[in-house]
């Protein structure tokens, strides 16, 4: 096995850190977590380990918008995926022109989160 | 629901469709007819017994019909099936001629549409390959809805990547997803019943006949199998989900890997019979 993958949180709302660390338990992945687009973007000059980012769209301090084109620069080789409830043709086009990879609208069901996940970062799963 | 009802609604389902209910799914069965209570504004399944037994009228009868269908399906469902077909595509079938594609249980037509995106992927990476698809449903809710080309925010993200979403769809104002002209053009749209004659469909180098003949009795299994080897042009392929096998089904098809997936070619011998 390869080593343990790991990804980026950045989201406002507690809840969808819950709903996000429940739904990867079984795959073994570390999550660390963060509330808002600057302590995201501080966190990736600290620490470029990441296999993968998850990033929401509204957030206090630096929008999602702001922190996706500050972490593009910075390591524009880890997949970005917005999680939003923007779901126009237009914001999906505006993120993923800016560079964002995947791009997951809410409200979204466990199995679209985990099959988006398994496309930033493919692992052996068994299904169950 | 008492046992006469049941064994009348589960012998009409069986001889319109072919889908066989045992006493095991007695339950589903139970939830999909209290669901045409409700859509015929009737209080209770034996209220909709009592109504069928006095007569069925056609509207009646598409409502159970359209009911009593699994409709469960995705884009790309089992993306290393849609990989293989894109292999077959760019093989000798593709040559020269229009391929034509039967979608025979499109379901809510994701299916159809993913094989259209990958012409228009195929197109566009400069290969000459052409194709025309033909999607068909019994279930007439499910076909009016996939002649649209519309579809939620749910579906659009089950199989396709951001960046399919972004190059063949875009949304209306009501949250809608609607797939593109050029990929909704490849695809017709027609009701038929698997059950019955498949003269008037005409002929296909690829027929997609996945997760639908599960539901059927050996019986009918081999029957739809061996009308499908004869609308099959030589050389032509079946593909059915992954999962399902025409083992001791048919004689017509020899059996191949393509990518990994295990498709049926229409045997040599089979296509000089017919021909
Ligand atoms: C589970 S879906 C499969 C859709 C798609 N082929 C896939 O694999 O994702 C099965 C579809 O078969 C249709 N179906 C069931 N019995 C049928 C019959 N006798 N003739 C035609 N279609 C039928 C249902 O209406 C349903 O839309």
């Amino acid at each position: 096995m390869s080593a343990k993958k790991r990804f980026l949180l950045i989201d406002d709302s507690k809840s969808i850190h819950a709903f996000v660390r429940e739904a990867v338990s079984p795959l073994g992945f570390e999550m660390v977590s963060v509330f808002d687009g600057a302590q995201g973007v501080a966190k990736i000059q600290a620490d470029k380990n990441f296999d993968f980012i998850l990033l929401d769209w509204e957030m206090p301090v630096m929008d999602g918008p702001t922190t996706l084109k500050e972490l593009v620069k910075m390591v524009p080789h880890i997949p970005i995926s917005m999680i939003t409830s923007k779901n126009s043709f237009e914001n999906l086009k505006e993120m993923i022109t800016i560079g964002a990879k995947e791009y997951i609208m809410k409200p979204f069901t466990k199995d679209i989160f985990l099959e988006k996940i398994q496309t930033l970062c493919p692992v052996e799963t068994k299904v169950s | 629901m008492n046992v006469e009802i049941f064994n009348y609604f589960s012998k009409f389902i069986e001889k319109e469709l072919g889908i066989v209910y045992s006493d095991f799914n007695q339950f589903q069965l139970q939830a999909r007819l209290e669901e045409v209570a409700k859509s015929l504004s009737l209080p209770s399944i034996e209220a909709v017994y009592e109504e069928v037994r006095r007569g069925m009228l056609e509207s009646r009868k598409q409502v159970l019909l359209d009911i009593a269908t699994n409709n469960e399906t995705s884009f790309f469902r089992d993306k290393s099936v849609f990989d293989a077909i894109q292999a077959i595509l760019l093989s000798d079938l593709g040559k020269n001629h229009k391929v034509k594609i039967w979608s025979a249980a499109s379901s809510y037509g994701q299916e159809a549409y993913s094989v259209s995106m990958i012409l228009s992927e195929l197109t566009a990476q400069g290969h000459a390959v052409n194709g025309q698809i033909l999607a068909t449903d019994i279930a007439e809710r499910v076909l009016a809805r996939a002649k649209t080309g519309r579809f939620t925010q749910l579906e659009v993200q089950r199989g396709l990547s951001a960046p399919f979403m972004l190059k063949y769809f875009s949304t209306d104002g009501e949250g809608w997803w609607k797939i593109n002209a050029t990929e909704k053009q490849r695809v017709s749209f027609a009701k038929q019943n698997l059950r019955q004659s498949f003269v008037s469909l005409g002929t296909f180098d690829i027929i997609l006949c996945r997760n639908v003949l599960i539901y059927q009795s050996v019986e009918g299994k081999k029957d739809v199998v061996d009308r499908m080897a004869q609308i099959l042009n030589p050389g032509g392929y079946l593909i059915l989900g992954s999962g399902e096998s025409l083992l001791g089904l048919s004689q017509n098809f020899e059996s191949k890997k393509v990518n990994n997936v295990i498709v049926y070619q229409k045997a040599a011998l089979a296509s000089k019979l017919v021909a």
